[in-house]
């Protein structure tokens, strides 16, 4: 009789036990996948603004964009090639 | 006790048989719709859309690329003043206020307020902090050089379905590796249908598209499309076209032709303006045809350059037809050079007679004239070519100065760069490589067709097209310091079985240098009006390019006394 109420209780205090824990460990991971959907948010507004300022860079680094830049600038196109070397002669007399 | 016990017992037996039988039609029976409505209940599929592969230049800079775009929606039942809501997103959208307000006051919990609005516009209208609108993001394609080559990768539109598709060009051709894969993902939602995670979870199969990196050099190809632009607006042309190669690997450096149409914009633009005349079009080359039949010619040892003409005293006469030189002057004794310098026709029809029907014609069949090219772009056609029997005397003596034969500009293009390249015709190809979703690099390498000429051949070919710049009606143009061969053309139209005589194709065909080919290019101007002659128009476009061409390649000129 004696041997049957310590196990009752034995099992009683093991459940209790485990409960807490599970209460616990339960407690500290129930917010890790708000955490998880944040960072997941996060990482697609970042891949979001990357493709935003690859669109700018490609925007602005086009022959299109340079050349109407540097037209408003001033600048003019070359007409005409100066060529420093010149090939040595085959045969000098 | 006995059938008590029975009884007992048999009904557990009867229990257990329903249990089992209940089982069994659950799992086997209604398995599939219990599952399908298991996964209704917890999630639902979600499309994962693939994203499109990029077309680069050579250099690697994307000329179709891809940029977030977004879906502005709204419930109508959410907003509550409807005026003020109006008055302040029509000119964000840049909608008609009575369009905006007509949607808003529509009695449904989801209207789509635009379907493209950019990331600008998006920031504003969330400064506004309206509520019940938001936003759906997805990617549309997005042009850096705006119109730079729309020809050349066609554009996306939908299809049958709504889905994304390639039509015309390389976004035609290639649109299988371009689009991806789509994937398949499930959402888990709650009773409610609410998300559980952010996080769409399970993916499947999704694969993004395919890069294409080009042949292309993107500085050419912007050189080439504004000069040729130019062209045609200075020589007052209903349209033109030009495209540039790389004779040894027959990798196309350059392609545009006018009208075009841009790509932002397509369906603003005629069905006429999308195709690539380069290879969707056919005509007669005229003048740039004669060092094709030259070369046979030589290549049979029938002629040589300083062979001369016998019969080229006077117009020549052929099944009732007389055949004259473009100016009605004639000199006798001229040599093969000359008649490629002074672009006679009598002297070809003295080459086409030695050369003969069968050998002129395995020799249009040799220079790939009649085939595909196999060009990677979609919409390319065949010229067609009359049967043996079909040919008369007049038909031989005519195609030798490129009447009477259609032929494609790409497939000229093609056939001339073998002049450039030792005899040898390679296939032109636009696209040099593909890297795969996951950064493996698939080279596609230069394909040889075949031989049609010797390299000797090619060699004093070559040198006879050198003179017909020098010398030629064109040579005002020819950039200085530098050896150009090269060829003019002045064709005429065929219209309803005749030719109109008040309209003609200019063109010119060239490569440079002579003496270590980096480019071979064909300028095609339609129905100039300042001037009908390839000398006058095609040829000044055609030096443009090559000039610019050659800076770009820093290739110094080689001829020293007459460089300026």
């Amino acid at each position: 009789m004696k041997k049957s109420i310590i196990f009752v209780s034995l099992n009683i205090i093991i459940i209790i036990t485990f409960s807490l824990i599970q209460v616990v460990a339960a407690n500290s991971i129930s917010t890790t996948g708000i955490e998880l959907g944040k960072i997941q948010q996060q990482i697609a507004d970042l891949k979001k603004h990357n493709a935003e300022l690859h669109e700018q860079v490609l925007a602005q680094s086009s022959l299109t964009f340079i050349a109407s830049k540097a037209a408003s600038m001033g600048f003019d196109q070359s007409v005409s090639t100066l060529v420093i070397s010149s090939p040595l002669p085959i045969a000098a007399r | 006790m006995t059938w008590r016990y029975r009884f007992v017992l048999l009904s557990f037996v009867v229990l257990f048989l329903v249990i089992v039988v209940r089982l069994f039609y659950w799992q086997s029976v209604k398995a599939v719709e219990l599952s399908a409505l298991g996964e209704s209940q917890y999630g639902k599929d979600v499309k994962l859309r693939p994203i499109r592969g990029e077309i680069r230049t050579s250099d690697g800079f994307p000329l179709a690329s891809n940029k977030p775009s977004y879906l502005v929606f709204a419930n109508p039942k959410e907003i509550k003043d409807k005026n003020i809501a109006t008055s302040l997103l029509a000119p964000l959208l840049k909608s008609d206020p009575a369009s905006i307000s007509a949607l808003l006051s529509l009695n449904r919990y989801w209207v789509a307020l635009n379907r493209t609005i950019d990331s600008d516009t998006k920031y504003a209208i969330e400064k506004l902090n309206l509520p019940g609108v938001g936003f759906d993001d997805h990617s549309v394609r997005f042009y850096p050089e705006a119109s730079i080559g729309a020809k050349l990768m066609g554009f996306v539109g939908k299809d049958d379905a709504g889905e994304d598709t390639g039509y015309f060009g390389l976004e035609g051709y290639y649109d299988r590796q371009l689009r991806g894969k789509e994937g398949i993902a499930t959402q888990i939602h709650d009773a409610l249908g609410r998300p559980i995670l952010a996080k769409i979870t399970a993916s499947s199969g999704e694969v993004n598209g395919r890069n294409l990196t080009l042949h292309v050099d993107r500085v050419i190809q912007y050189v080439l499309e504004s000069e040729l632009k130019k062209g045609v607006e200075r020589y007052g042309a209903r349209g033109g076209m030009a495209a540039m190669m790389d004779p040894k690997t027959g990798g196309i450096l350059a392609m545009a032709s006018f009208p075009s149409f841009d790509p932002r914009s397509y369906a603003e633009f005629e069905n006429e303006d999308y195709k690539d005349s380069f290879i969707t079009d056919t005509y007669e080359p005229g003048s740039t045809f004669k060092p094709l039949v030259l070369a046979a010619a030589i290549n049979e040892g029938l002629v040589k350059p300083d062979t001369r003409c016998d019969t080229c005293i006077g117009p020549v006469s052929i099944g009732g037809y007389s055949i004259k030189t473009w100016n009605d002057k004639y000199q006798p004794n001229l040599t093969m050079n000359d008649v490629i310098v002074h672009s006679d026709n009598t002297g070809m029809v003295f080459i086409s007679r030695k050369l003969g029907l069968d050998r002129m014609i395995s020799y249009i069949d040799k220079f790939g004239f009649g085939k595909a090219t196999n060009i990677d772009l979609q919409g390319e056609v065949t010229s067609s070519l009359r049967p043996r029997d079909s040919w008369y005397p007049i038909d031989l003596a005519t195609s030798s100065f490129g009447q009477g034969i259609s032929v494609t500009p790409i497939g000229l293009l093609s056939a001339f760069a073998a002049l450039a390249n030792n005899g040898v015709r390679m296939e032109p190809h636009v696209v040099a490589s593909v890297e795969t979703a996951d950064g493996k690099i698939l080279a596609i390498p230069p394909k040889v067709v075949n031989k049609p000429i010797t390299e000797k051949t090619a060699k004093i070919v070559t040198e006879v097209l050198v003179n017909a710049v020098n010398l030629g009606e064109a040579k005002f143009a020819k950039v200085k310091g530098y050896r150009f061969a090269g060829k003019t053309g002045t064709a005429q139209i065929p219209v309803e079985g005749h030719y109109d005589p008040t309209s003609f194709i200019a063109s010119f065909i060239g490569f440079a240098p002579a003496e270590d080919p980096k480019f071979v290019m064909l300028v095609i101007i339609d129905r100039p009006t300042s001037s009908i002659y390839g000398a006058e128009t095609a040829a000044p476009i055609f030096f443009k390019i090559a000039q610019k061409t050659l800076m770009h390649y820093n290739i110094p000129p080689t001829e020293t006394n007459d460089a300026k």
